[in-house]
Parts: C-alpha cells; sequence; structure tokens
C-alpha cells in the first residue's frame, strides 16, 4: 500500500463559537473513491472548502502527496492537481461551455502575460478544453453559452473545468444536487470512470450513489468524523444508523 | 472612490507644496522633438502634424488592447471580471492579473498625460483633480462602456459638445453656462441609449442589415 495523496488531520474549522468542522481526519488513495456522508449541516461542505482553500483552517494539517498545504491559496493548491466542483453551480455564464473549459486549461499555460496572440492559437491548451468538454458528454454543446445549459449540463461543465486542469485530486462536493435520474445515472458513471484515474473525494446524499461508487466512507454530524471505514462496516454500524441512517434517509 | 480619494490626495500633495510648482504647475517652453541626425521628420510645433501623431497613438492603442482582448490575458480579465472565485480555484493568480492589468491603464493614461503635456505646454495639479477624473468617466458612460470604440466615440463626442455648446458666437452669453447644458444633454442621451453612443453604430447595423435582407427578397 502506497502513502494516501491526501492526509487531513484534526483539520478545524469555527465560525465564531461554531464548530462547523471539529478536529476531523481522512486519508484518500489513488483509485479510492472517498464519499463524506452525513445530515444537513454536518459540514461536508465546509470540508471541502478548507480541502480546496477557499476558506482558511482555524486549525489542522492537510498533506497533499506528503506536503503541508493547509496554507497556501486556492490557486496554489490547484496548480499542484487539487480540482474542485461546486455544489452551487459556479461557472462563467456569459461564455461558451467551451470557453469555460480553455480557460480553465488556459490556467496551466506557462507564459500566462503573453498579450498579442490569439488565445485560440495554443493547440495544447485547446485539445485539453476539448477533451474535458467530451470526457463529461457535452462536446456537442461546445458553443452553447453556459447560462443556457441544462442545470445537469451545467453540473458536468463544473466536472469538466476542473479536468481541464489535469488535477491529480478531484473534490466533488454533491454532484448529483438537483439532477434528474437519468442525468443522475450519467453523472454517477462518470464520476465511476473519473476514480480509476483520480483520486476522489466526494460528498453526497445520494445513497445508492454514494454505496455503488464509493470504496470509503467517512459519516460526519455536527463538524465531527462519526465513523469511516467500508461502506459495508458503515452499513452495519450501529452508531451510524441511529444518527443518521436510521432516520428519513435510512437505507435498506 | 478609494481611486478617486488616491487622485484627489495627490491632487493636495501638488498643489499645495513645490513639489511641482505649486498650484501653478510647471510649464515646458520646448516641444519634445525627433530628430534623425539633421533631418527632422516630424514637427511637433506644427498642429496638423502633431494632430496625425495622436491619431497615430490612438489607433494604435486601439488596435493593441483589441489584440490583448483576445490574447490569453486579456481572457483571463474577462473570467476574472464574471467571476473572481472561480478564478483562483481553476489555479489563476487573480492578483498578479489585476496588477497587470493595473500597470498597463497607467501606462496608457501616461502615455496620454505625455501627449497632453506635449499639446498644452503646462501641466498643473487640475489634471489630478476629481474633476479631470469625472471628466473621463462621463466620456465613457455617453461613448458606451464595455467596448473600447466606445469610448473613442465618448471622448470626441464630449469634446465636441464642450466646444459647441461653449461657442459666445453660437449661444451668446448663455455660453458662459455651458455646463448646465452640457450636464442636461449627457443626463438626456444616458437616458435615450443607456449603453451609450456606441449603440447608435449598433442599432445602424442592425437597420442597414435589414433593410439589405429586405431588398433581397
Amino acid at each position: 500500500m502506497t502513502e494516501p495523496l491526501l492526509q487531513v488531520l484534526g483539520l478545524s474549522k469555527s465560525f465564531g463559537g461554531l464548530a462547523a468542522v471539529d478536529n476531523v481526519s481522512l486519508e484518500v488513495s489513488a483509485g479510492a473513491l472517498h464519499a463524506v456522508i452525513g445530515p444537513n449541516g454536518a459540514g461536508k461542505t465546509t470540508l471541502i472548502n478548507l480541502l480546496s482553500g477557499d476558506l482558511p483552517a482555524s486549525a489542522g494539517s492537510i498533506l497533499y502527496r506528503g506536503v503541508e498545504i493547509a496554507h497556501l491559496t486556492p490557486e496554489k493548491r490547484s496548480r499542484l492537481g487539487v480540482g474542485r466542483s461546486y455544489q452551487k453551480v459556479n461557472i462563467f455564464p456569459g461564455f461558451s461551455a467551451f470557453e469555460n473549459c480553455r480557460l480553465a486549461a488556459q490556467s496551466r499555460e506557462p507564459r500566462p502575460f503573453n498579450w498579442l496572440r490569439d488565445a485560440t492559437k495554443y493547440d495544447a491548451i485547446m485539445e485539453n478544453a476539448r477533451r474535458a468538454l467530451s470526457a463529461v458528454g457535452l462536446a456537442h454543446r461546445a458553443d452553447a453559452f453556459a447560462s443556457i445549459l441544462s442545470h445537469g449540463e451545467q453540473r458536468q461543465l463544473e466536472i469538466a473545468m476542473s479536468l481541464a486542469t489535469d488535477p491529480t485530486l478531484l473534490l466533488l462536493d454533491e454532484p448529483l444536487a438537483g439532477m434528474g435520474t437519468e442525468e443522475s445515472l450519467q453523472m454517477i458513471e462518470l464520476t465511476g470512470e473519473l476514480a480509476e484515474t483520480h483520486a476522489i473525494l466526494m460528498v453526497e446524499h445520494d445513497m445508492d450513489a454514494v454505496f455503488r461508487l464509493a470504496r470509503v466512507l467517512t459519516v460526519m454530524v455536527n463538524g465531527k468524523t462519526l465513523a469511516s471505514g467500508a461502506p459495508e462496516a458503515i452499513r452495519a454500524n450501529r452508531e451510524v444508523q441511529s444518527a443518521y441512517l436510521g432516520s428519513a434517509d435510512g437505507i435498506e | 472612490m478609494v481611486t478617486l480619494a488616491f487622485a484627489q490626495m495627490l491632487y493636495s500633495l501638488f498643489h499645495d507644496t513645490k513639489l511641482g510648482g505649486g498650484s501653478d504647475g510647471i510649464y515646458i517652453n520646448i516641444r519634445p522633438e525627433l530628430t534623425v541626425g539633421s533631418i527632422k521628420p516630424l514637427d511637433l510645433e506644427d498642429p496638423v502634424q502633431f494632430y496625425y501623431l495622436v491619431l497615430m497613438f490612438m489607433l494604435g492603442v486601439y488596435a493593441f488592447l483589441n489584440k490583448l482582448r483576445c490574447a490569453p490575458f486579456g481572457r483571463a480579465l474577462a473570467g476574472i471580471r464574471a467571476n473572481e472565485n472561480r478564478m483562483r480555484s481553476i489555479g489563476y493568480p487573480v492578483f498578479g492579473y489585476k496588477l497587470g492589468a493595473f500597470v498597463l491603464a497607467g501606462a496608457l493614461a501616461g502615455l496620454a498625460g505625455y501627449l497632453a503635456a506635449c499639446q498644452f505646454g503646462f501641466v498643473n495639479p487640475e489634471i489630478l483633480a476629481w474633476h479631470q477624473s469625472g471628466t473621463v468617466l462621463m466620456m465613457v458612460i455617453l461613448g458606451g462602456m464595455g467596448r473600447f470604440h466606445g469610448a473613442i466615440i465618448g471622448a470626441f463626442a464630449y469634446i465636441l459638445l464642450q466646444e459647441l455648446l461653449s461657442a459666445s458666437a453660437m449661444f451668446g452669453a448663455y455660453a458662459k453656462h455651458w455646463q448646465l447644458a452640457m450636464g442636461s444633454l449627457i443626463v438626456l442621451i444616458v437616458l435615450v441609449l443607456p449603453r451609450g453612443l456606441a449603440d447608435l453604430l449598433e442599432y445602424g447595423a442592425v437597420v442597414y442589415e435589414r433593410q439589405r435582407m429586405r431588398a433581397a427578397g
């Protein structure tokens, strides 16, 4: 077993007196999709924001490839290979779907301050953008404005933008949120494919999807980790059943 | 607002100290010269030649900015304007890009200042006062924001209007109060064309296109 790609140790975030994320530790390895589940307000999205750098951590450490990244800005973490998607669609609505991806791919251009060469003449960037868009099945919508895409397509575009930056670790914040059945199935299939080539940490409410995709599960309640382990072990865990799964969201 | 405050601070600095000649400013009695050996290809004392020099600079800057807009740097700036937070999360050092844009804007404003000093033969602290910032802003709003040609149309329209309304040959005693007419006109134009005079061009293009289609059947 190689050392995990991402190691989170005692990560905490408080907003005033509220501990949104409280002493959370977990590990993500390449090729093993790690899902974080838990009731609303458990601190799952805050955890993703801490890992991506959108929020600064109050305490704890985040080791990526064994290097501390907790103090780094979001753009630096992105450049190290940490890509993320947002729970609330976060794209460039006024640009075409392709331009959304092209802009993401362009962030890897080593000479960013070129002032005169047309942006569409960078073959490697254009190719990466095209590949990312095809990977999520949006190639036929390349020229459409992102704002007129359906909700499901916008979610796919979210993922495509992350892919265009060629990430090693993907942080997916509820990729299935607000999706119809058909779209959900597509997204589950896509996530499964991505898991073969990327390390993925995913926050998700859809239990079917979680138990189909995840190799490791972490359950969060009130900012704390309640349990962590293989899906079967979590399913059998009494504490988890009473705290979370036994309620309205219960699993059979 | 912060930019305005800083401009006003600099204005006070130059106005109330001897740093730049106090409130009188500095006079430049000799125009810059371009000479190659003994030949003088450009005589800036000649208003016509000076006019064409400035025109060339304007077209050059316009072409450069249009090129820049389509280059990676320009596209990244558009992305930052649309969604700064997302730009960060896909790996853009946003501060660096903003700084780059600011430096470029400053350099172009410096070029304009150089040409203005050449034209008028003096600089005084008034060009740092908020009136000047306001005038430039007014030109952009008049012409139309978000388009480079909007700023050009706006600048021409503003100066022409100012010259026209302050001409006593046309308006007699009222010419002294040209600001009143100017202000009213600008308010009126902005009400009719919220996106500026540049919209007239676009309307024109649409109308022309329609007529051509109709003529073609």
